[in-house]
């Protein structure tokens, strides 16, 4: 049986403490991605000349004393964040020869915290998908059944890290596109507070619901990467001054009075049964650990759909239309049909929508006084097979953007702070997520959820078929 | 709020021509049409929302910072 992959937390340790070499992780995990690029297509483009000499930098830091938190921590990043040095390609041929003109904040952080670079992730084409197929770069088969897709749009990001290739990948987030791939392909995905952390040197899809955050196996690694990317930047006037804490230091806290909320009409309505039955066990797990679940409503379910669909349509055509006059051609045609509609939506609904945003993030701060954070699953159903068109749940055929974003989309309009955590798998052996939702800028308190939960249950150990052969 | 009707191909190709200044590919007008019928719908609760005195959440910042 093929060993669980090291978290971060190990890789570092093991290095820091001389162990083992960062070079001699990070040609280890460049051999991994080498053996997955077929038929996963993970990547876009590999940097192992870089990676190895940033390997040996860290070495050499090491060897001086220095102490860094992600010492030879092998990552990867989605294919809009740019790095200088490498094209950007946004997964699209329209930019298949962006040069990136510099390095993205997180990047720099990353690597200024001792992690290396092995390459840029393949993801659904310019972020506007959910199913990670993209005809330019390949499609990401999921991990656990390559006949089913791994979710996006951060699909590359979470097949490098299904497959053990990196313990941390980069995504992003607009409607959900760290947390489903995350939740189909049984890893955590974690989307920051809005603000928390910068999009500096990020291509955008909707600059207002853009987030990034980490792709990761356990609570702890995302806690670790957090600490090292949340903060202001003077790169992002969007970066939030608020304080960052320590998100390591309370994970072990224990969850004693913690009270769960359960938004169950919205969140719990037409679940697949292997769905439904796993996020109850959670729920009923995190009651054991000493957390209370209560029942909550959040209001304006129907209207945050149609807002939010009306905001990333908007804002996804404006960064667009410049490239569309140049080179529509380029664009695949789902998503130039996308960038098209977009273009001809009335303003009106547009700050329609950035007006009901605010109508609803005041109601469902009411919600949160409350609870401490919520539990919902973080997708309707487990992956479908490539081509799907819908998903037969218990209230009917269910289309997909419903089916897989429904219950993620709300907290990219409302910037609260969200992430999935494996909780099961269903009768066909896919994995199942939960997802915690936090009050803004209170990561600390989904990752000692997390965390706690991780520590009674052992569903993120597992390992897909396509490791173990 | 008045009911609006699913767009047509003509109206959609004649907006793009005309008003946003991107001109469709006659193949494509037919399913941005369609398109836009869906996120119509899609919107319908949104347009509908009494949302009283609520100014936009995405407001213009005089404090530019230093580039």
């Amino acid at each position: 049986m093929t060993a669980e992959p090291a978290s971060c937390l190990e890789i570092a340790a093991a290095v820091q403490t001389g162990v083992r070499t960062a070079r001699s992780v990070v040609d280890a995990a460049l051999a991994q991605a080498e053996r997955f690029q077929e038929p996963f297509h993970p990547f876009i483009t590999l940097t192992p000349e870089t990676a190895r000499e940033q390997a040996e930098r860290v070495d050499d830091a090491v060897r001086r004393g220095a102490r860094m938190p992600l010492a030879g921590v092998p990552f990867a990043v989605k294919d809009l964040i740019d790095v200088k040095g490498f094209r950007t390609t946004c997964g699209s041929r329209a930019f298949a020869d962006r040069a990136a003109g510099g390095t993205a904040t997180v990047v720099e952080q990353l690597i200024g915290a001792g992690a290396v670079l092995v390459g840029k992730t393949n993801m659904h084409e310019c972020a506007f998908g959910f199913t990670g197929e993209n005809p330019a770069f390949g499609d990401c088969p999921n991990p656990w059944d390559p006949q089913r897709f791994s979710g996006g749009s951060s699909s590359g990001s979470a097949v490098a890290v299904a497959l053990g290739i990196c313990p941390v990948a980069l995504g992003s987030d607009t409607g959900g596109s760290i947390r489903l791939p995350a939740a189909l392909s049984g890893l955590v995905g974690l989307k920051p507070t809005y603000g928390r952390v910068s999009r500096a040197g990020v291509v955008p899809l909707a600059w207002s619901m853009d987030h990034v955050g980490p792709l990761v196996r356990t609570a702890r690694d995302a806690a670790l990467v957090l600490e090292v990317l949340a903060g202001e930047d003077p790169r992002d006037d969007t970066s939030s001054r608020e304080p960052v804490p320590a998100y390591t230091r309370n994970l072990d806290e224990p969850l004693d009075g913690l009270r769960i909320g359960l938004a169950r009409a919205g969140f719990f309505d037409s679940l697949e049964p292997d769905v439904a039955g796993a996020v109850e066990a959670a729920g009923a797990e995190l009651a054991s650990l000493g957390a209370r679940c209560v029942d909550v409503a959040l209001p304006y379910l129907d209207e945050v759909l149609g807002a939010h669909r009306a905001i990333i349509f908007s804002e996804a055509a404006a960064y667009h239309r410049p490239f569309l006059a140049d080179r529509a051609d380029q664009y695949s045609a789902p998503v130039r049909l996308q960038l098209e509609a977009g273009l001809l939506l009335p303003a009106v609904d547009y700050f329609q929508a950035q007006r009901v945003r605010r109508v609803v993030r005041r109601a469902w701060a009411e919600t949160f006084a409350s609870v401490d954070c919520l539990l919902t699953t973080a997708s309707q159903a487990v992956a479908a097979r490539f081509g799907a068109q819908a998903v037969d749940l218990p209230g009917g055929p269910t289309p997909l953007l419903h089916a897989y974003l429904g219950l993620l989309l709300p907290f990219n309009l409302t910037g609260h702070p969200a992430m999935s955590v494996p909780c099961g798998f269903s009768g066909d052996g896919l994995p199942v997520g939960m997802q915690l939702v936090g009050r803004p800028f209170d990561e600390a308190t989904i990752l000692r959820v997390a965390h706690q939960y991780q520590q009674a249950t052992d569903w993120h150990r597992r390992i897909a078929d396509a490791v173990e052969g | 709020m008045s009911d609006t009707q699913k767009p047509s191909p003509e109206t959609v190709a004649r907006a793009a021509r005309e008003l946003v200044g991107t001109p469709l590919d006659e193949g494509q007008t037919d399913a941005v049409a369609a398109l836009l019928a869906g996120l119509i719908a899609e919107m319908g609760p949104m347009r509908a929302m009494d949302v009283g005195p609520s100014e936009p959440a995405t407001l213009y910042d005089a404090s530019e910072p230093a580039p």
